[in-house]
């Protein structure tokens, strides 16, 4: 089961109340989609509501760094992509 | 690189000089480099002697420009040596601020400034991030500068955009349809070209040095037929071979029965294109959405092949009806297509006219013509490669953006190109950087329901219509979440500052606005008042200048900034739509700045150190440039521009070409694919003639606004293209006003820095449609004006007093006014006074913004009347 070591910034991480780092355990083959709905209830609903849609999508404008390289979150992509562990980064890199 | 296009084979009109050669002599030096002057950024070279710039000209290595240039380019020496340039950091002494208020600005030392800026900075940033603004425009490095604040220190503002209502529909639109930003027409091919509320092709847009001369050469060489539809006889409509004038704010109504004309008349579509790459066979049930399989809950089709129900990725689908009502589920279900016919139906010629003004008989046959002249079914082979070949192109930009049903306008036009197949194909109109093979790969992909989505990575600024998002209570001075399918919002943002924020919900007070010299204020928005007041109310306004413009007449500090001939960056991997190579060019230091200057780069590591974020926004950097060891930038070290442009080269293309190559070379030049040229039917993924999403963000919305006890009307999210019509027009209709002002762009002005500068002032001084009102002589003649006289224009929010020039080139219920003249600042000596603010007489509240895209409505209602004695 590979440890993720997620770090918040910017508005993400006033919207978890401040909490800049967390860690999060997913299980092997664990995709983007499923590590953000692990994070969201950590860390609140403000934060939940400005990354997931109702129906669990991730919004336009989350931007996902995996170990330094950007994620494409267009479409059904964070759905496929997988998490093989290390740092995630979660931000918003535009205001839109 | 330009030296793999040797021994290539060329077009005869594409000019590539290999091998970056330059002029060279002991005593002067060609430097290339990017004009700035607009947004295009075609490439130039520079010529200096003695440390000063004496000559600009076209790169001919330049895809982009192919060695031309425009007279805003050419004047570019004027901007850089402009007498009235700031070039010390200034601090208002007068607390009062308003219009025509001498701000009373004194010179301070850096260090001052740079105290100011960083105290209050970090005590936002402790306090609440939201409370800084960001308003960036034109200088990309100081964007990026600046921009790192949203991920870094919190901030949910920035406003990239010249004006709040910078591309609204027309992003979006490109999104949505082929899954890129902007659009060209594919002049190499196209033999019929609709301009709509534009002049693509003959003057400004995107690309425009080379699109002139394309355009050009298909309508001398081919015979391309090119018709303007457009309130004002504009420069293009003078090279056309057909004007339409039309009543403002009536576009859709064209488009609609365009389309009626092609589907339900002549009957001429791109059938086989609508089945296979579009939602037109999504079978739709009376509540307006998709009819699903229960189990998957993928959108059905019928297959006319053997008579079944399928899903749309069914890989037995082989024939989907378009037409037809079929019974599925219990229920009557049709085809989304058969919808559109329905509501193109709605729109006979004969309606129309009354609408648009435009002759029933004309409309007819300009659709029979356009429909007949795309060719459809026939094939184009090129290098080897077989693809649909649709040689039309309907191109529609900023009018019919401009209206309170914007969103309508643009979507009723551009659906005729989709029904005709004619999106990024060979002849068509080109959606740009749809796709990327290299440097970075890049392609669009299908989201929910089979519908096209976009990479996020490119096109982050703009928020993606689809399948938007739920609508929320809004939480921002913007109201994003009132807006779920707009690609941004800012254009609201002085609007819901000028009453109580508590109305809307909102917690936070706007303290801080950092802006580089994007002319918000004159050209940003509308109704200056309000405009006025929402900078009045911010505690510490801090510009970046190279001119003290009328946005910088709010400022409290105005820090001096590089003209772009003193700027180095390192511009983005770019194409020009259907060419076969793709580049990058970069922007460079090409005279030393004043020595008193300092880069704003420098100026912010040292406030971004004070606020305690340097080593974040460092961090940042390596993540949004793509940095790789061993050029990352570390915690703890200070690098300079140069530093950091050249890891980023070196990041992306090896360690051959860092920024002294690109220095050297000014740009690289590369061989594109096929499926890169024209994208069209390569992606993987279907577009909408139907936008079934829109049924489901207006429910969620219409519940959102119960909530806020807000009576807004969100009759825009109709999955199908609508006219309705705006203020103006019903005031016009009911003779409530003399006429409806419109603005027109001029080729040789952009933006708030264009007639300031000697050259551009000198145009506008000789060609009376610059600085003077287009009045229709029937509207002269009933007013009493005559070419020439001084006149009285009224809205309902200010009166200015321009000077008429009587004129058969606009449509006789409107008046034309260029945009970006009529200003009032000090700093800008050889302009002020000159010609009529557009914006000014703009209204500005709810019922004068599209409740889709929040896109302000462009209609100035205006009362004309001649100023007596």
């Amino acid at each position: 089961m590979p440890a993720v070591r997620v770090v918040l910034r910017g508005e993400f991480k006033r919207l978890a109340g401040g909490k800049g780092e967390l860690t999060i355990d997913l299980p092997e083959g664990g995709t983007a989609q499923m590590l953000l709905e692990r994070v969201a209830p950590l860390c609140g609903s403000a934060f939940a509501a400005k990354v997931l849609t109702h129906d669990g999508r991730i919004m336009h404008g989350v931007s996902i760094f995996l170990n330094g390289r950007e994620l494409d979150t267009g479409g059904t992509l964070p759905s496929r992509t997988v998490i093989p562990g290390g740092q995630v980064e979660i931000m918003r890199l535009s205001a839109s | 690189m330009i030296s793999l296009l040797k021994g290539r084979d060329t077009k005869p009109h594409i000019v590539y000089r290999p091998g970056g050669e330059r002029h060279k002599s002991t005593t002067s030096d060609w430097v290339p480099t990017t004009c700035r002057m607009c947004l295009v950024g075609c490439h130039v070279l520079v010529k200096v002697e003695n440390g000063r710039v004496v000559n600009v000209v076209g790169n001919p290595d330049s895809p982009k420009n192919r060695g031309r240039m425009c007279a805003k380019g050419k004047s570019g020496i004027m901007n850089h040596y402009n007498p009235n340039r700031v070039t010390k950091p200034l601090k208002r002494s007068n607390p009062e601020k308003g219009i025509g208020v001498d701000p009373r600005w004194q010179e301070i030392p850096w260090e001052e400034a740079i105290d100011i800026i960083a105290k209050k900075m970090k005590k936002i940033y402790v306090e609440d991030p939201r409370k800084l603004y960001l308003q960036t425009w034109g200088a990309r490095g100081l964007i990026q500068w600046l921009g790192v604040l949203v991920p870094v220190f919190g901030t949910p503002y920035h406003q990239e955009s010249l004006s709040g209502t910078c591309g609204k529909s027309i992003h979006s639109i490109q999104f949505l349809t082929a899954g890129g930003f902007w659009d060209e027409v594919d002049f190499e091919y196209c033999k019929y070209l609709i301009d709509v509320g534009t002049q693509q092709g003959v003057a400004t847009r995107e690309g425009f040095n080379h699109t002139i001369a394309d355009c050009a050469t298909a309508r001398m060489e081919r015979g391309m037929k090119l018709v303007v539809v457009d309130p004002v006889g504009n420069n293009a409509a003078a090279k056309a071979d057909e004007w339409l004038p039309i009543r403002p704010g009536t576009d859709a109504a064209f488009g609609l029965g365009m389309l009626n004309v092609l589907l339900n008349e002549v009957k001429i579509y791109d059938a086989d294109f609508l089945k296979h790459h579009t939602n037109a066979g999504y079978l739709v049930g009376p509540n307006w959405k998709y009819v699903r399989d229960p189990a998957t809950r993928k959108p059905l089709l019928y297959d006319q092949s053997d008579g079944e129900i399928k899903t749309y990725d069914d890989p037995t689908l082989k024939d989907p009806g378009l037409e037809g009502e079929y019974s599925v589920q219990g229920q009557k279900a049709k085809p989304a297509f058969d919808l559109l016919k329905a509501r193109a139906a709605e729109y006979p010629v004969e309606r129309v006219e009354g609408i648009t003004s435009i002759p029933a008989k004309t409309l007819r046959r300009i659709a029979r013509e356009f429909g007949e002249a795309a060719q459809i079914g026939s094939i184009i082979r090129i290098d080897g490669v077989e693809l649909p070949y649709r040689p039309v192109a309907l191109n529609w930009c900023r009018g019919p953006q401009g209206h309170k049903h914007g969103w309508h306008h643009c979507w009723a036009l551009h659906l005729v190109n989709l029904v005709l197949g004619a999106i990024n194909v060979p002849g068509g109109y080109q959606c740009t950087r749809t796709a990327s093979n290299w440097p970075i790969k890049s392609w669009p992909e299908a989201g929910e329901d089979g519908m096209l989505g976009y990479s996020s990575v490119k096109y982050r600024h703009h928020a993606q219509p689809f399948p938007g998002r739920p609508a929320a209570r809004p939480t921002r001075h913007d109201l994003f979440e009132l807006f779920p399918v707009a690609a941004h919002t800012r254009s609201v943002v002085p609007l819901v500052n000028s009453g109580d924020l508590k109305k809307w919900g909102i917690d936070h007070k706007i303290e801080m606005i950092i802006h580089t010299p994007g002319n918000q204020l004159a050209g940003g928005f509308a109704d200056l008042e309000s405009v006025v007041n929402f900078y009045k109310g911010v505690d510490l306004v801090v510009g970046f200048a190279i001119e003290l413009n009328e946005t910088h007449e709010m400022d409290d500090i105005v820090l001096p900034m590089p003209t772009y001939l003193e700027e180095n960056l390192l511009n983005v991997p770019d194409s020009v739509a259907g060419e076969w190579v793709g580049f990058r060019q970069i922007q460079q230091q090409v005279v030393a700045m004043p020595e008193e200057m300092r880069r704003p780069s420098e100026v912010l590591t040292e406030i971004y150190d004070r606020v305690g974020i340097l080593d974040e926004v460092y961090h940042v950097f390596n993540l949004t440039l793509g940095l790789k060891p061993p050029y990352l930038l570390e915690p703890g070290k200070r690098y300079v521009e140069e530093e950091i442009l050249d890891r980023e080269a070196k990041s992306l293309h090896g360690q051959d070409f860092g920024w002294e190559w690109f220095k050297e070379h000014g740009i690289m030049v590369w061989r594109r694919d096929m499926d890169e040229r024209y994208p069209g039917r390569f992606i993987k993924a279907r577009v909408p003639v139907y936008l079934e999403h829109f049924v489901q963000r207006r429910e969620e919305l219409d519940g959102v606004l119960r909530e806020m006890r807000l009576d807004w009307d969100t009759s825009d999210y109709d999955p199908l293209p609508e006219w309705m019509p705006c203020k103006a027009f019903e005031q016009i209709q009911r003779g409530e006003i003399d006429a409806i002002g419109v603005h027109y762009k001029l080729p040789y002005t952009y933006g708030a820095q264009g007639n300031a500068n000697p050259w551009i002032n000198e145009l506008c001084d000789k060609l009376p449609h610059s600085y003077g009102v287009l009045i229709n002589t029937k509207l002269a003649q009933k007013k009493g004006i005559k070419d020439g006289d001084a006149i009285w224009l009224e809205s309902p929010v200010k009166k200015v007093k321009g000077v008429a020039r009587v004129t058969q080139m606009v449509h006789p219920e409107v008046v034309g006014i260029a945009g970006h003249a009529g200003h009032w600042a000090a700093g800008k000596p050889l302009s002020k006074g000159k010609g009529v603010n557009f914006n000014g007489l703009l209204p500005y509240d709810v019922d004068h913004i599209d409740l889709l895209s929040t896109a302000n409505d462009f209609c100035a209602p205006v009362k004309v009347r001649k100023v007596e004695g």
